[in-house]
């Protein structure tokens, strides 16, 4: 009797946490830029996103300001409620940090970014201390100068032009405080041109563990299939890439946030 | 160790300086009228060394001085002897800010103690001394009611025998009663008369069991409060005994509180004294009364002692432990207590381990013509010109050795190299020219007595001379001011080697005040030499003895009033030189028009006036980063509101100037100023000579985050607002973090490759800006 109650009180318990997350999940969700603006900013895209669980520690983010467009994909530390958590921190500081701040270089606002977040987390580079933050790319781009800057903290950008992928390499630091002194994030510019496709992603999709031997999926094959599949529409791009990592992942848990962000210069 | 910052409270005419920082670079300048108060702050922080202090001190209100002084030691990881012994949470209080307080106070008979202070450290010590008062309460109060419960039981006892005795007598008289009427009963005739006495035996016998009933309970009651009694009889006379310690103890501390005031009565009376017999009968006295305060002192430690573990043990006791537990628990707890430092012990340890200060008031130990080496070797101080010697001595490195070598060729040798030793250093410090190139020269001499002087003949005495290339004269036929400035020399270079293992702190009111100004900027030469051993605080009315690079090395003292005889004396540090008055800033404002003859403050063109010390040491930090050129000659105004002063000033001379000026609220006031009266500056006009900063609130802002926590705050925090705010939010001195970025800066530590791109497109901005408008102006 007793047993059944004890039951009965962690159902309803249980039942009560699903309904705060479900809902935590739909505000996160209404935190994201919706379809309807990332059509309008980026034009030709696909946003793969697949949450691990119902909230999620990675987020995109994308902003226009005058002639340029920012874009982020982000992955916080952990997933779940924790990254969730991070990620709306780092939604805010982007909104707060791109809107106040006069600069249009990315790794400034990454500089600027890596400060809020230490600030706010009251991270001191303490050897006890959390190490929560963020790995992300952010690329800005404009249209007229037909030119784009980019910058990361741990995660590359992929640019393919004429049936070839080019890394542009990250700082391997994250956004907050890292295990040596912080030094400033770089900046790189690179022209682009008409039909260049542009990737950004977290490690999601690489770090997936499935396949016959239960390994990882790893960025060799990642970068293979982008090639493979570049020059299709995006919506295709989109499919092949979910349905890739399905395949992939068969009955294996999903292990993390899958973030892959992809559009065209138009 | 530094002497990093000082506060005086109740010394002359400072009621409270508040805390004072010290220049980093260990040379500290007092600047400020006569009366303002700088010798009293040099004299209070000689007496926080010294402990003693004279009646002339005291305030009209008698509130007793206390001087507080704050010292890093220059090993974070410091240990003293004995630290292990602090209360726990003063060692991490001490760590935690690197630095530690020790505070004088003075009592009304001048005596003094030195704490360790500090509002945390304070904390933990008070914690402890209420801890042990509260002890002492507790037991205390436990005793008077130990022997409050027995005394009532005592009472209760004895009143409860007194009863039962008299319930016994009663049933002895009812038992009586009961025989008589049972006669009566057996010897009745009368039927009615047996049946009254019959029901009056009946009424006897229940009176004579309800008696046997209460004698009963009585008794019983009787043997528990008499177990009781005997239970606590030990305690009782435990808490007696405790009672009578105490009172001991009280009455003790008040016969040593007795014998000091009599023993201070007996030591001020002496110097009174004008016979030499009633002197010699009033030292008797006062040795006499100094073993009796001694002797009471002790026992009082003993009484404390004794009395600390009785009530620990009293306590316990109460709480019902057993005695032998009691007692280990609190020897145990005594000891631990006793064991750790007071604030008092803590201050004393640390204070051992503080740089020696030193006051140099009186320069007056001149170079003798001659002195006998006999009287050297044998310390003889009253011999004219000794310390002068000795200090001479001491510079040149020579010890009473030296002078046993026999071979006369090799000591004249040793001698000739000495003097030229000595005369390269001295004139290293001393540029004033005899004529165009004809430097002075310190030169020695040994020399024995010849038959002239048969009493000392043979004898060998030191000579000494002060030479240039003309004349040959005795030091005492030299000018007062060189005579004044050797002195000076020779003292302090003296006391670096003397103490050249350790820091020490060097107080000097008003140096070189005979010297010519060029002599004086000698004297400042002189302390960047001893500087880096040496902290050195002095007073000063001459511009001559101020670094216009380095005003962060001032404190400006003047009264709060305009009573300057009564009203309190204020310190304004070099953050807040603007809040000062011109007179006080005298000094600084005769050394930029002392520096016109020199052309180096300003120059004719490419001058940059800045709003304020800190601009213009960041200003100059950053133009030796980018190694910026032609180079621009930074003049910093003191605060905003000099900014137009100084506009005024160079365009009455004919300069070329730019204005550079933050965005911020105080200098929009400057720049309407500016705009209303003077031409030229409309920030956005062609030909203005402005350069407004905007979106850059002070200069520290033009520093990216980054580069702000890694070359001026060294610590690894987020900073999300700027770099200016920061420094505001956490209380950080502006000037000083920005001297010492200047001197690293201009030292080459810092450069060009170690900031980053955003801090070097900022400096780009203003220096181009910058550029654009000294063009403009020298155009124009």
């Amino acid at each position: 009797m007793l047993t059944k109650k004890t039951s009965d009180t962690e159902d309803i318990y249980n039942s009560e946490i699903v309904k705060s997350l479900r809902y935590a999940g739909m505000i996160q969700r209404a935190l994201l830029p919706s379809a309807a603006l990332m059509d309008r900013i980026l034009g030709e895209h696909f946003t793969l996103f697949m949450p691990k669980d119902v909230v999620s520690g990675d987020f995109y983010w994308v902003s226009r300001k005058g002639k340029c467009i920012f874009i982020v994909a982000a992955d916080c530390t952990g997933h779940g409620v924790p990254g969730a958590l991070m990620s709306i921190l780092g939604i805010s500081f982007l909104n707060e940090v791109v809107k106040t701040d006069c600069t249009n270089r990315p790794n400034r606002i990454l500089n600027k970014l890596r400060e809020k977040v230490m600030e706010a987390l009251n991270q001191t580079g303490d050897l006890n201390e959390t190490k929560d933050g963020m790995d992300l790319s952010m690329c800005i781009i404009d249209r007229e100068k037909q030119e784009l800057q980019f910058s990361g903290a741990n995660n590359p950008l992929y640019l393919i032009r004429e049936n070839e992928l080019i890394e542009i390499k990250p700082d391997k630091m994250p956004v907050g405080v890292n295990a040596v002194d912080e030094e400033p994030f770089s900046n790189n510019i690179i022209s682009i041109s008409r039909n260049d496709r542009i990737y950004m992603f977290t490690d999601g999709f690489p770090d997936q563990f499935g396949g016959p031997l239960e390994k990882k999926f790893k960025y060799g094959p990642f970068k293979d299939l982008l090639l493979d599949i570049h020059q299709r529409e995006m919506k295709q791009q989109l499919n092949i890439l979910r349905d890739t990592i399905a395949d992939w992942m068969g009955d294996t848990e999903q292990i993390d946030d899958i973030l892959v962000l992809g559009f065209s210069i138009t | 160790m530094r002497l990093t910052q000082f506060r005086i409270r109740h010394f002359r005419s400072i009621v409270d300086s508040g805390w004072n920082n010290l220049s980093p670079d260990n040379i500290t300048a007092l600047i400020g009228q006569n009366e303002s108060g700088k010798t009293s702050v040099l004299e209070a922080l000689h007496c926080f060394q010294k402990g003693s202090i004279s009646e002339d001190v005291l305030r009209s209100d008698l509130s007793m001085p206390v001087v507080s002084c704050r010292f890093k030691p220059d090993d974070d990881n410091f240990d003293f002897e004995g630290t292990g012994s602090l209360p726990p949470g003063v060692s991490d209080a001490i760590k935690k800010d690197g630095s530690f307080i020790l505070e004088r106070t003075w009592t009304s008979d001048q005596s003094s103690t030195v704490l360790l202070a500090g509002d945390e450290i304070t904390e933990v010590f008070r914690r402890i001394e209420d801890a042990e008062k509260e002890l002492a309460r507790a037991a205390l109060a436990g005793a008077e009611e130990v022997i409050k419960q027995y005394g009532d039981k005592e009472k209760e006892s004895v009143e409860l025998q007194s009863t039962i005795d008299n319930m016994k007598k009663e049933a002895e008289a009812a038992e009586a009663k009961l025989n008589l009427l049972n006669k009566q009963i057996k010897r009745s005739r009368d039927p009615s008369a047996g049946e009254v006495a019959r029901r009056n035996a009946e009424k006897v016998k229940e009176k004579l069991a309800s008696l046997a009933q209460n004698i009963s309970d009585k008794e019983n009651r009787l043997s528990e409060i008499r177990l009781k009694i005997a239970e606590e009889e030990f305690i009782n006379n435990y808490s007696k005994e405790c009672l009578k310690l105490h009172g001991n103890m009280e009455r003790e501390i008040a016969e040593m509180e007795k014998a000091h005031s009599a023993m201070a009565d007996i030591e001020q009376s002496i110097p009174f004294l004008k016979e030499e017999m009633e002197k010699k009968a009033g030292e008797a006295r006062l040795f006499s009364a100094k073993e009796e305060y001694i002797k009471i002192s002790r026992n009082v430690e003993l009484l404390r002692e004794k009395t600390a573990i009785r009530l620990r043990v009293l306590g316990k006791l109460i709480d019902n432990a057993e005695l032998e537990a009691a007692e280990d628990e609190a020897t145990e707890d005594y000891n631990r207590v006793s064991s750790m430092l007071t604030c008092e012990e803590a201050g004393d340890l640390f204070f051992e381990h503080i740089p020696p200060f030193e006051f140099f008031e009186d320069f007056s130990s001149l170079l003798p013509n001659r002195i006998d080496l006999e009287d050297i070797f044998e310390d003889n101080v009253r011999i004219e010109g000794y310390k002068a010697v000795r200090n001479f001595l001491l510079v040149a490195g020579l010890d009473p050795g030296f002078f046993k070598q026999t071979n006369n060729r090799i000591l004249k040798q040793k001698i000739e190299n000495l003097n030229n030793e000595v005369t390269v250093d001295f004139q290293e410090y001393w540029r004033q020219s005899l004529g165009k190139t004809n430097k002075i020269r310190i030169h020695f001499e040994l020399e024995h007595y010849d038959i002239s002087n048969p009493d000392k003949m043979g004898r060998p005495y030191l000579e000494f001379w002060i030479k240039d290339r003309h004349e040959r004269l005795y030091p005492k036929q030299r000018s007062r001011g060189v005579r004044w400035f050797l002195s000076f020399y020779l003292e302090l270079k003296a006391f670096a080697r003397k103490n050249h293992t350790r820091n020490r702190i060097l107080l000097i009111d008003e140096p070189g005040l005979s010297l010519h100004a060029r002599a004086q900027e000698d004297v400042l030469k002189v302390f960047e030499d001893i500087k880096e051993n040496i902290q050195i605080i002095y007073s000063t009315h001459s511009p001559h003895l101020i670094d216009t690079g380095k005003l962060y090395r001032l404190l400006a003292v003047q009264r709060s009033g305009e009573d300057r005889e009564q009203s309190e004396t204020i310190i304004f540090d070099a953050s807040h030189l603007h809040s000062a008055t011109s007179d006080t800033l005298s000094p600084v404002c005769s050394l930029l028009g002392a520096g016109m003859t020199r052309t180096e403050v300003p120059n004719r063109d490419r001058n940059v006036i800045v709003e304020d010390v800190t601009t213009f040491y960041y200003l100059s930090a950053f133009a030796a980063i980018t190694g910026h050129e032609p180079k621009m000659n930074f003049i910093p105004a003191v605060g905003p509101a000099g900014v137009s002063v100084l506009v005024n000033l160079l365009t009455g001379w004919g300069f070329d100037f730019a204005v550079l000026l933050f965005d911020n609220p105080d200098n929009s006031v400057t720049l309407d100023e500016l705009q209303s009266y003077l031409h030229n500056f409309d920030k956005d006009a062609r030909g203005s000579r402005l350069v407004y900063a905007t979106s850059f609130q002070a200069a520290e802002d033009l520093l990216s985050n980054l580069d702000f926590k890694k070359h001026i705050i060294r610590k690894r925090v987020g900073i999300s607002g700027t770099n200016s705010a920061y420094i505001a939010d956490n209380i950080i001195s502006r000037p000083v973090i920005a001297a010492s970025f200047m001197q690293e800066a201009s030292a080459g530590t810092i450069g060009k490759k170690d900031i980053d791109e955003e801090t070097r497109d900022n400096l780009n901005v203003i220096f181009s800006s910058l550029e654009v408008k000294l063009m403009s102006a020298g155009g124009t």
